[in-house]
């Protein structure tokens, strides 16, 4: 297994590229009409039925996923709570962020949006 | 000699015969008298009777070889007294008769058998040879003997045989117990090899290990089929290889035995310096002084010596030992600097000066004394330590100079002395307290798997094992679990690796509260929140207060916080958005956690507030007592999950997914599955869906037995093509902290679920010709198959290729 660093433009994105690199999968809700064709529905006309419903993402079994989403820096200001407690001030990093554990192919691994390692990661995988 | 007088003589004269003695021969013929008086002996020779009544009834004779009395004629023989014995020539006791008090047998002028009212009296051993038989009963109803071969105790009369006792074993001649019935808890306990194997119970039998069985039959309709699967979690502890489990990171669990040694004192009397444990010289003492903990306990030590500093010392059990060890005095300045700590049968030291606060002199340390130290204890006391494989063997605490020389002029100089310790370990942890004896505690040890192996949870205080762990995959947002704090309240302070934690590591911090009147906080910031549910948690011990609370913070005022009594383990309060969760775990160690949904996404403080033991969040401390603390855990979610160990980083341990592949196994046609559980921690039951099993497919098509998002109830669904062939629920909270028993069963026709003996939502009758089986491939343990894990406890899941009846599935959920 190895790590992959992700950062993408946005949340729709990551997912994206990571169903493109075959590591999850869509799970349509089957009671949602917008996923079940119409009785009158013509598939040799239409061609096959396209879902537009509501649906909710599943990980490949031995993919682990874990999803950061928008990171967060301290911008070296210090702010007070309303009973007078100083807290740093933080700043919404660019992009959406996940880190992968995965045996991926090279076709894989180029689907998908991987940085380079940051030196200090905010986030690691336990045991690491 | 004079004439030899006849019977005749002495009788009519009245004399004695001169000589004293009287010879048959010499009353031989003469005519019979009444009540002849004799004066002396009366000697008969051998085989001569003396013959007592009118047929020679009794006969006294002595044949020269023994004595006989002999009744040979009319009546009994009787012997009459009040005292009536037997006795050797010696005068010991055979046989005694006393009058009220029975009859005694003795062996050696020993009573060995007593006839009493109540029956017979036997002092020592009854021996009966082979088939001899104690024979008991009108009827011989109760037989005991050994005839040769083997040993018997036969009941054959009337009635049952009874054994009765309060705890009855059933031991082998070498001691090994096969059988135990307690009364004390009505129980029965099969044991093999010494270990219990089975053991009766109010609800039925625990047993230990593998049932093997030619055939099943019982009465209350339960299963009388072997199950195509039996995975017994709890009991086995063990991975069927069958079951393919993955997680990728490693985890904590409990395992129900480990320990590690926490709090040590191996002195006796570890603050009072006046009794006999310990030995001074040249000082009095008196103990009249403010200890670190604000009470009168502390003692003041004065030189009453002119020319040579005064001692202390006392010989610990393990005076001598090869291994480290760490002894320390809470110690304070009152107008002499210098003290020295002597180990080594006083060949090496180190000089502390408890004025200043430093080490003097380290010049005879040896290799005896390794590692030492001063640390500040609060209003102006000192903890002195010295640490080294010799430090145990006659140590001694000197008043001296600052060489370490006690040839010193101090007369009437004084410092006061407070909680010794001696620890054996190589660095000095919290302080234990003695009375008469020494002490050492033991607590249950975190434990951490690599990654992809199974837990197998544990009550850390009971020990009950709880079966397969089945987590989500979580993240502690605080990057140093252990570590120290953002920001410490004015006056409190911290010290790091003070105490045993629950890895049994000495990482636990110490919290102290601040002796001014106020608040007294711990924050960690800096993390980032969201507006979902978030639950801290933290590893927490009383150390002087017994109560804390927990306090989430964000921008714009949002505060919830949870109160928690750590003298009696309950949340006692909580504030309106927030909820708290107490667990214990062991040697005074509680988690702690209180969970709430943050109403902004900026920066957030999670805080600990020491409380006073009135509840008092301000209030001025002693300057000694706080809490002991360690494990801060940052989690998205509305409970806490097993803890996850950071440092430097945010970390993520992923979710436990067991599964196993069905094909060859299990039918699709027809098919029983049982799972018994132990739902999540408080909170548990406010949060998403989580499923015990799910058999089908990896797009949760199939059955499933779970807790639906949003709602408390048991839910059961059958669902193809991603849709919804029925949901059937029981109406029926699922609350946190719940051991249930669910069991699904269908063939091709109809569907039952069954809860803890009821069955929920009737007999389903959906035509499973319609469900494409091909689709069902996998049964998945805690988690839908995509998800939605369970966050508890799968104690045993078990399938079978068969519909069992709706009774047996009812009987099996009882």
């Amino acid at each position: 297994m190895a790590t992959y660093y992700l950062k993408a433009t946005d949340e729709n994105a990551l997912w994206t590229a990571l169903e493109a690199a075959d590591l999850v999968y869509k799970i349509y809700d089957g009671d949602d009409p917008l996923n079940s064709p119409p009785a009158d529905y013509d598939f040799e006309e239409n061609g096959d039925f396209t879902k537009t419903g509501a649906y909710e993402w599943a990980i490949k079994f031995k993919v682990s996923l874990d999803i950061i989403g928008t990171m967060y820096r301290e911008t070296g200001t210090m702010l007070t709570t309303d009973d007078g407690m100083e807290y740093p001030e933080t700043e919404a990093l660019e992009g959406y962020h996940a880190n992968l554990r995965a045996i991926l192919t090279s076709e894989q691994e180029a689907a998908l949006p991987t940085i380079e390692a940051p030196a200090t990661p905010q986030r690691k995988w336990l045991g690491e | 000699m004079s004439k030899a007088r006849t019977l005749a003589d002495c009788i009519s004269d009245g004399s004695e015969f001169a000589d004293g003695t009287i010879s048959v021969a010499e009353v031989s013929g003469a005519a019979p008298l009444a009540s002849p008086t004799f004066t002396g002996n009366v000697s008969v020779g051998d085989n001569v009777q003396i013959r007592l009544g009118d047929d020679d009834d009794l006969q006294l004779v002595h044949t020269g070889s023994h004595s006989y009395i002999q009744d040979v004629g009319t009546g009994n023989l009787r012997l009459r007294g009040t005292d009536v014995r037997i006795e050797s020539n010696t005068g010991y006791d055979m046989l005694s008769t006393v009058d009220a008090a029975g009859v005694t047998l003795y062996y050696a002028n020993t009573p060995k058998l007593a006839t009493a009212s109540d029956g017979v009296d036997i002092t020592g051993n009854i021996n009966l040879a082979d088939n001899g038989k104690a024979v008991f009963g009108d009827s011989d109803d109760l037989q005991i003997y050994h005839n040769g071969l083997g040993s018997y105790i036969t009941e054959n009369g009337t009635g049952s045989l009874f054994i009765s006792g309060t705890n009855m074993w059933l031991k082998s001649s070498g001691g090994d117990t096969y059988i135990l019935c307690n009364d004390t808890t009505d129980t029965v306990s099969l044991y093999q090899a010494n270990a219990k194997k089975l053991e009766t119970s109010s609800t039925g039998v625990d047993i230990t290990g593998e049932v093997k069985a030619d055939k099943f039959t019982n009465d209350e309709a339960l299963p009388d089929i072997r199950p195509a699967l039996l995975f017994d979690f709890a009991n086995s502890k063990s991975l069927d290889p069958r079951v393919e489990f993955y997680r990728e990171t490693s985890a904590t669990y409990w395992d129900g035995k480990s320990t590690t040694k926490a709090e040590e004192n191996l002195l006796a009397g570890s603050q009072t310096y006046s009794n006999t444990n310990w030995n001074y010289g040249r000082f009095s003492i008196a103990q009249d002084a403010t200890a670190p903990d604000g009470t009168t306990t502390a003692w003041t030590f004065t030189q009453t010596d002119v020319s040579s500093g005064g001692y202390l010392k006392q010989t610990p059990s393990q005076n001598v030992a090869a291994i480290d060890h760490t002894l320390s005095f809470y110690i304070k300045y009152v107008d002499w600097e210098y003290i020295t700590l002597r180990a080594n049968n006083n060949a090496n030291d180190v000089v502390f000066n408890i004025n200043a606060g430093t080490v003097v002199d380290t010049s005879n340390v040896g290799s005896a004394i390794t590692s030492w130290g001063i640390e500040d204890a609060g209003n102006g006391w000192k903890r002195i330590h010295i640490t080294g494989p010799y430090v145990a063997y006659n140590f001694h605490l000197y008043l001296t100079d600052s060489t370490g020389s006690n040839a010193v002029s101090a007369l009437d100089s004084t410092f006061l002395l407070w909680g010794a310790q001696l620890e054996m370990r190589s660095n000095m942890t919290s302080y234990l307290e003695t009375t008469s004896t020494p002490i050492t505690k033991y607590q249950p040890t975190l434990q951490t798997v690599t990654s992809s192996t199974p837990r197998f949870d544990h009550d850390p205080v009971t020990g009950e094992s709880k079966g397969l762990l089945i987590e989500e995959g979580r993240v502690n947002l605080e990057n140093n679990s252990t570590g120290g704090f953002s920001y410490v309240g004015a006056g409190s302070s911290i010290t790091t690796n003070y105490a045993i934690a629950p890895d049994g590591t000495n990482t636990a911090t110490y919290l102290k509260a601040a002796t001014a009147t106020g608040t007294k906080v711990f924050d960690h910031y800096g993390q980032t929140a969201s507006t979902t549910p978030h639950t801290y948690s933290v590893f927490i011990k009383a150390y002087g207060y017994n109560r804390v609370g927990l306090e989430y913070l964000a921008s714009g005022g949002f505060a919830e916080n949870a109160r928690f009594n750590l003298s009696d383990g309950t949340v006692y309060q909580s504030s309106s958005g927030a909820t708290g969760h107490i667990q214990e775990i062991g040697n005074g160690w509680y988690r702690i956690a209180v969970t709430c949904t943050p109403t902004s996404t900026a920066s957030d403080i999670q805080r600990i507030f020491i409380l006073d033991n009135s509840g008092n969040s301000s209030f001025a401390g002693d300057g000694f007592s706080g809490l002991l603390a360690w494990g801060y855990q940052n989690e998205t979610g509305s409970f806490p999950t097993s803890y996850i160990p950071t440092s430097g980083a945010t970390k993520t341990r992923s979710a436990d997914i067991a599964k196993i592949a069905t094909a060859n196994i299990l039918s699709t046609v027809e098919g029983t599955i049982y799972a018994e559980s132990i739902s999540g921690p408080t909170g548990w039951d406010a949060a998403s869906q989580y499923n015990i099993f799910h058999y089908g497919d990896d797009n949760q098509n199939g059955y499933g037995v779970f807790k639906e998002s949003g709602s408390k109830d048991f839910w059961f669904h059958l669902r193809k093509d991603n849709g919804s062939i029925f949901n059937v629920s029981n109406g029926t909270d699922w609350t946190s902290n719940l051991t249930s028993k669910v069991v699904i069963g269908f063939d091709n026709s109809t569907q039952a679920y069954y809860v803890d003996g009821n069955q929920i939502g009737g007999t389903q009758t959906y035509n499973m010709g319609q469900l494409r089986h091909a689709n069902i491939t996998e049964l998945n343990i805690g988690s839908s198959g995509s998800g939605a894990y369970f966050n508890g406890h799968i104690k045993k899941l078990s399938a079978y290729n068969e519909r069992l009846t709706n009774a047996t599935m009812q009987a099996m959920t009882e």
